[in-house]
């Protein structure tokens, strides 16, 4: 199967459109709800990033680019824009023990990014230059061809 | 369909959110005007009903965090009610399930206010 994308402004009007591609990968690769929820909750945090940070200082969004790819059992999607990197390092530790009054709001996107996807690879571009950051989640739980008319079942025939 | 509604209901001894649909980066933010107004309207005691939702990202976490500290800080408390258990398990990924009371339904989140 080839890979599927999706390029559209990185802004939080289009956040719907975005996710509604997981309900693609859902489809196309046999992604099970569980698996989809836990997915479409990780682009939602990453493509807040974008919008929040990465494009924040621009007066018109750049664009973001959605890939999805199946490797095995492994939902792959990639996330691609142009803004200002905003990685897993340049984010404070998430704040998960302290009491009401003292517990910080906010501050917990790469920690949900990080428990709700089994890998997670950031690289980050040159700000705008043309080499973009490039974010990969990784989702195991698919179930290839299981979702297709014709596809071999998994764990088919040899 | 990813929708979104809210309504305020009181007169239980507390004031009773029903949300219907998914809490994200879009929908959130009406989510934390409603509670703020509940509570500066004098309603301290809340309740969130989350029968009717399906998702809750961050920023739905942060709505309903705003909403307890608000609460508590005008002496009452807010109660999540009825979250399903894929909207539950993000509450306790972000830690705040030592933070936020959750109850079967509306009823006994009422009664735990009382």
């Amino acid at each position: 199967m080839p890979a599927m994308t999706m390029t559209k402004p990185a802004k939080k009007a289009q956040l719907a459109v975005f996710l509604g591609f997981v309900d693609l990968i859902s489809d196309r690769y046999g992604l099970d709800r569980d698996h989809a929820h836990r997915l479409k909750l990780a682009l939602e945090e990453a493509i807040v990033n974008v919008v929040e940070h990465g494009y924040a200082t621009r007066s018109e969004p750049g664009d973001l680019t959605l890939t999805a790819d199946v490797e095995g059992d492994v939902a792959v999607v990639t996330l691609q824009d142009h803004g200002t990197p905003f990685g897993p390092d340049d984010a404070p530790p998430p704040d998960l023990d302290s009491d009401w009054d003292l517990r910080r709001v906010g501050g917990l996107g790469w920690h949900l990014i990080r428990e709700l996807t089994d890998a997670v690879a950031y690289h980050p571009g040159d700000a705008g230059g043309g080499r973009p950051n490039i974010l990969t989640l990784r989702v195991r739980g698919g179930h290839p061809g299981a979702a297709e008319p014709g596809g071999a079942p998994r764990g088919g025939a040899a | 369909m990813r929708s979104f509604e809210l309504e305020t209901r009181s007169g239980d001894g507390a004031a009773v959110l029903e949300v219907a649909g998914s809490v994200d980066a879009v929908t959130a933010p009406r989510l934390a005007e409603a509670l703020q107004a509940t509570v500066a309207s004098g309603e301290s005691r809340v309740v969130v009903d989350l029968a009717g939702v399906s998702y809750v990202s961050s920023a739905g976490l942060r709505a309903i965090l705003s909403g307890v500290k608000a609460a508590r800080t005008a002496g009452g408390d807010l109660a999540v009610a009825a979250a399903q258990p894929q909207v539950r398990e993000v509450f306790e990924l972000a830690g705040l399930t030592t933070i936020v009371v959750f109850h079967d339904d509306a009823v006994a989140a009422i009664a735990s206010l009382a």
